[in-house]
């Protein structure tokens, strides 16, 4: 699996495409930058059409920007990089003091894999806005996102075909007391994946995010590791959903969730693509919350060995 | 007045064209084989009255057919230069077993027998034919198809002049400035010894559907899989595009495709005298869509619902407008691609046989049998 298509709704609120002189600016309406093909044969830039949205007299109202892909398509060296991309947004906080919500890195299969987006340092981007409640990105590529102090997160995502675990432990060591959402896409070891269950001791204690309500370790190839330090830690009575989707899942991990009481508190586990058997996933029913166990993956044989693969790693 | 297809014995572009004949009350066509032309058997001229259709199939994927035509091509290929079957080994090749054809070798034949078909009609008393032989033979050449479209004004990706091997792509991609390349047999067809290939910095993967096996004696044999192969070694994949450059090849920029329902897609338009007719999504995860195992078709109103009527039109436009640099074609089937905004529809392919659509009609009518009315017209309603 990848990601095919553009996300059509960001913030709350619909999601367009920004192209200057054309678009016309709309107060319920988050903004995509993107630049996409023809637009680089033409030598036009994401730097551009971004400030050119953001010279919109009503441009104060925005709150969301879905920051799309920005390489030059037809460079054979990167002109436009992440850093770029970040240090004119962060140079537009005086032109943006509504902006809420920030979603670098809305890239699709058709413009990179999701492991070949080269992303940067963008902890300057959350201490640009103060006011930020949702921070997500796609691609791991040189990014650095923490330690780092922000009061309004509520929502933060990292999309990944395989994760570096000094993100993970960065992520996990900043101060974010209002943070209700944490989401991480590990993806897997051929694609740059090294977390290790050691990594989630500090958050799986409960008391890093005391708000926390929602947390993914999603995508993940050490899923039924995860699963068995996850299963019994103090963080479960902090959150109401556990969502361990998309990843390699099996009886080892599910059967571990099982056998925890603490799992019994939660209003959902999400579980869904995985790898667990009939009988374990009949068990898995019977639990007194909400359980999402569809799409089944079946393991892959291959070369005398079984294979099972994430979601989203490519 | 009476139809003539020239095609294959069973194949099912002949046998849906007489279903659609049947609809109207008219007999079947009478066949005259490719086989049949291509070892002399037949006498084209003899077969045809006054004012009788002529339809050029196909020849589709028989076995013998396919035999004979490499035959006719193969003197010519190899003096060409391109990679080509010995005569006395083309009964060996596995054709059947999806052994990559050498394309080039096979064009020749197709044009071998084309010529044939035109001597043939020459000779013949009046008559109408669908789609002229010397456009057939234009539009299965992907270079020559890019090239007229491109002087006319069409919108199509940029192209690569000819390479030599995969040392001289990479050259050709770093001076064009294309960083994701779509490799074609230019006269190949359904897919197969596609590559699509994609660098970025360090990064570089090919997705394509041919296979290297080796063979006895370090000899190599390409074969068409039925899976869509990934390859990320970049020794592979130059031992693949240096295969494939021993067969003419059209190479351009693969553009990125707008996305609908979590899958990319393009479209298949056929253009029917002048007027854009039946319409398809094809849905696909994977760049080769015309794999027909790995794609979902979709009803074209979902798109037309999705994007609205304007954008639409300026795509049926579009279509018609690359169907126009072939007046002489009743019809032809033109592949497009839509950027992200669906706005830019972009022309891949213009298919001489891209009218083999099943269950999908226009107006209550097949493809078929809206070429039929389309040849008919003047006779069933002279006023207009």
């Amino acid at each position: 699996m990848a990601i095919y298509g553009h996300i059509s709704a960001f913030g709350g609120k619909p999601v367009e495409t920004w192209i200057p002189s054309k678009t016309s600016f709309k107060p319920n309406t988050n903004y995509r930058i993107l630049l996409d093909y023809e637009q680089a044969e033409e030598g036009i830039t994401w730097k551009q059409q971004f400030l050119d949205l953001i010279e919109q007299p009503e441009i104060k109202t925005l709150e969301g920007l879905v920051v799309g892909y920005w390489r030059d398509w037809t460079a054979a060296e990167e002109i436009e990089s992440a850093d770029s991309v970040r240090d004119e947004i962060v140079a537009a906080r005086e032109k943006l003091p509504n902006l809420r919500h920030i979603f670098f890195g809305d890239i699709v299969m058709e413009e990179s894999e999701i492991s070949w987006i080269e992303t940067t340092d963008l902890i300057q981007l959350l201490e640009a806005y103060p006011l930020l409640e949702t921070f997500k990105c796609r691609g791991s590529n040189g990014l650095k996102l923490g330690p780092v102090t922000h009061n309004n997160l509520k929502m933060l995502v990292i999309e990944s075909g395989g994760l570096n675990r000094k993100v993970v432990q960065d992520v996990i060591m900043s101060t974010l007391p209002a943070l209700e959402h944490l989401e991480f896409y590990l993806g897997a070891e051929n694609y740059g994946a090294t977390s290790e269950p050691d990594d989630f001791t500090p958050l799986l204690r409960g008391d890093r995010f005391p708000r926390l309500k929602y947390l993914g370790l999603r995508d993940s190839e050490i899923a039924d590791d995860l699963a068995a330090v996850v299963a019994n830690s103090p963080v479960l009575d902090t959150i109401e959903i556990l969502d361990m989707s998309l990843g390699t899942l099996g009886d080892d991990g599910a059967r571990a969730l099982l056998k925890s009481d603490r799992i019994k508190k939660l209003k959902k586990l999400d579980l869904h693509h995985h790898f667990i058997s009939k009988e374990v996933m009949e068990e898995l029913r019977k639990l007194p919350i909400e359980v999402d166990l569809s799409d089944a993956q079946e393991e892959e044989r291959w070369n005398d060995r079984v294979w099972r693969f994430v979601a989203v790693s490519e | 007045m009476s139809f003539l297809i020239i095609g294959t014995e069973g194949d099912p572009r002949v046998s849906g064209f007489n279903t659609a004949l049947d609809s109207y009350g008219l007999p079947p066509a009478q066949l005259i084989t490719y086989a049949s032309l291509l070892a002399g058997d037949v006498h084209l001229a003899d077969h045809i009255a006054e004012g009788d259709l002529i339809r050029i199939e196909s020849p589709g994927r028989d076995l013998n057919t396919c035999r004979a035509l490499l035959h006719a091509g193969a003197a010519a290929t190899l003096r060409e230069g391109y990679r080509a079957i010995p005569p006395d080994d083309i009964d060996r090749y596995p054709i059947d077993r999806g052994g990559l054809l050498p394309f080039r070798q096979w064009y020749l034949g197709f044009c071998h027998a084309l010529v044939r078909i035109e001597a043939g009609l020459a000779e013949a008393p009046s008559h109408q034919i669908m789609n002229p032989a010397h456009d057939i033979a234009e539009l299965f050449d992907k270079v020559a198809v890019h090239k007229l479209l491109q002087q006319a004004g069409a919108p199509v990706p940029r192209s690569l002049p000819p390479i030599t091997g995969y040392d001289d792509l990479r050259q050709a991609m770093r001076i064009h400035r294309l960083q994701r390349v779509f490799i074609k047999p230019a006269h190949g067809s359904s897919g197969a010894g596609m590559m699509a290939l994609q660098v970025a910095g360090p990064h570089i993967r090919a997705i394509t559907t041919v296979e290297l096996v080796k063979g006895p004696g370090q000899t190599w044999t390409a074969f068409n899989t039925r899976q869509i192969r990934t390859l990320r070694h970049e020794p592979h994949i130059a031992r693949l595009v240096d295969y494939l450059s021993h067969d003419r090849l059209h190479i351009e920029a693969w553009l990125p495709k707008a996305g609908f329902d979590d899958h990319t897609f393009d479209l298949r338009i056929v253009v029917i005298g002048g007027q854009s007719r039946h319409s398809v999504m094809r849905l696909s995860k994977c760049p080769i869509t015309n794999l027909h195992l790995l794609n979902r078709r979709l009803d074209i109103s979902h798109l037309v619902e999705h994007i609205g009527e304007e954008r639409w039109h300026a795509i049926q436009k579009t279509a018609v407008a690359a169907a126009a640099c072939y007046p002489d074609c009743l019809y032809v089937g033109v592949d497009l691609a839509v950027n992200h905004n669906y706005e830019r529809p972009t022309i891949l392919e213009v298919n001489a046989f891209g009218d083999l659509l099943n269950n999908v009609q226009d107006s209550g009518l097949s493809t078929y049998a809206a070429e039929i009315q389309q040849c008919l017209m003047p006779i069933l309603t002279p006023t207009t």
